[in-house]
């Protein structure tokens, strides 16, 4: 398997065990409100999404998450794995602007 | 770890106004004790609650309401509108402000949303009575914030949230 098919069953496997995923105070949230994601959106990407990119941010591992919102349009968002609890979303793209 | 806000005003959920959440939300906390960020438990129960709420309420919806109820029930705007019998480029007026909801498409819109929402609201036991029998009156900006705390439901769902008229 690659690393993204990896990172993805590595998803799953915190979303189904209850891992909470958590908005980063501002950044995350004006992000998403700028490009009209509303953030049940945004969440249902990261439970069902599937990683599409693996980035290293100093030593912190970052998942962008690949998914669509209600209307079909290609959204992606990227998160922090802290620990194995915690899914902490640090922006939002729309991949079709 | 994680702490508990007493009240957490969430203004990002797509409403042109905040609701405030009671003893629910939660801020992660670093090492150091900063704070990571918030994470909203139950975030599809939360919006489907908000959305049967403002269904049962009298003031007229707004166009960036009816934009929130369908993507909470989760429906493209094409195809809402085509469940609604209406010509997509009305609905696109309504979503974006450009044309008002009116009395009847209004109610049509609350009762496709108690109907599609059922399954997702039933701990609120809400009677379409009272949407089918409302008669619109006052503007919603002029009751918000809305407030909603998370409870026990007693099923195999866990907690959900309900209104603070509700859980009064």
């Amino acid at each position: 398997m690659s690393d993204t098919q990896n990172a993805t069953f590595d998803l799953r496997a915190m979303v189904v065990s209850g891992a909470k995923i958590t908005w980063e105070v501002h950044h995350a949230r004006e992000q998403a409100a700028l490009r009209n994601v509303q953030l049940v959106e945004a969440e249902r990407v990261v439970r069902t999404g599937t990683v599409t990119r693996i980035d290293l941010v100093g030593s912190q591992i970052r998942w962008r998450i690949s998914g669509w919102d209600s209307d079909s349009r290609p959204v992606d968002v990227v998160v922090r794995p802290v620990g194995n609890s915690v899914l902490l979303v640090i922006t939002v793209i729309r991949t079709d602007e | 770890m994680f702490r508990t806000i007493t009240q957490h005003e969430e203004t990002a959920l797509g409403l042109p106004y905040a609701v405030i959440l009671e003893n629910a939300a939660q801020e992660i906390l670093d090492d150091d004790g900063s704070v990571l960020g918030v994470h909203i438990p139950n975030m599809e129960n939360l919006v489907a609650t908000i959305a049967a709420v403002r269904c049962l309420m009298p003031e007229r919806l707004r166009g960036n309401e009816v934009r929130f109820i369908r993507k909470v029930i989760g429906k493209g705007a094409k195809e809402f509108a085509e469940d609604l019998e209406m010509d997509p480029s009305t609905y696109s007026r309504w979503e974006n402000e450009k044309q008002t909801v009116g009395g009847w498409a209004d109610k049509q819109v609350r009762q496709m949303t108690i109907l599609l929402l059922a399954g997702r609201i039933a701990h609120l036991k809400i009677d379409p009575n009272i949407v089918v029998s409302l008669r619109f009156q006052g503007d919603i900006m002029n009751r918000v914030p809305l407030h909603f705390r998370l409870e026990k439901c007693g099923n195999q769902d866990g907690d959900a949230w309900v209104d603070l008229p509700l859980a009064a």
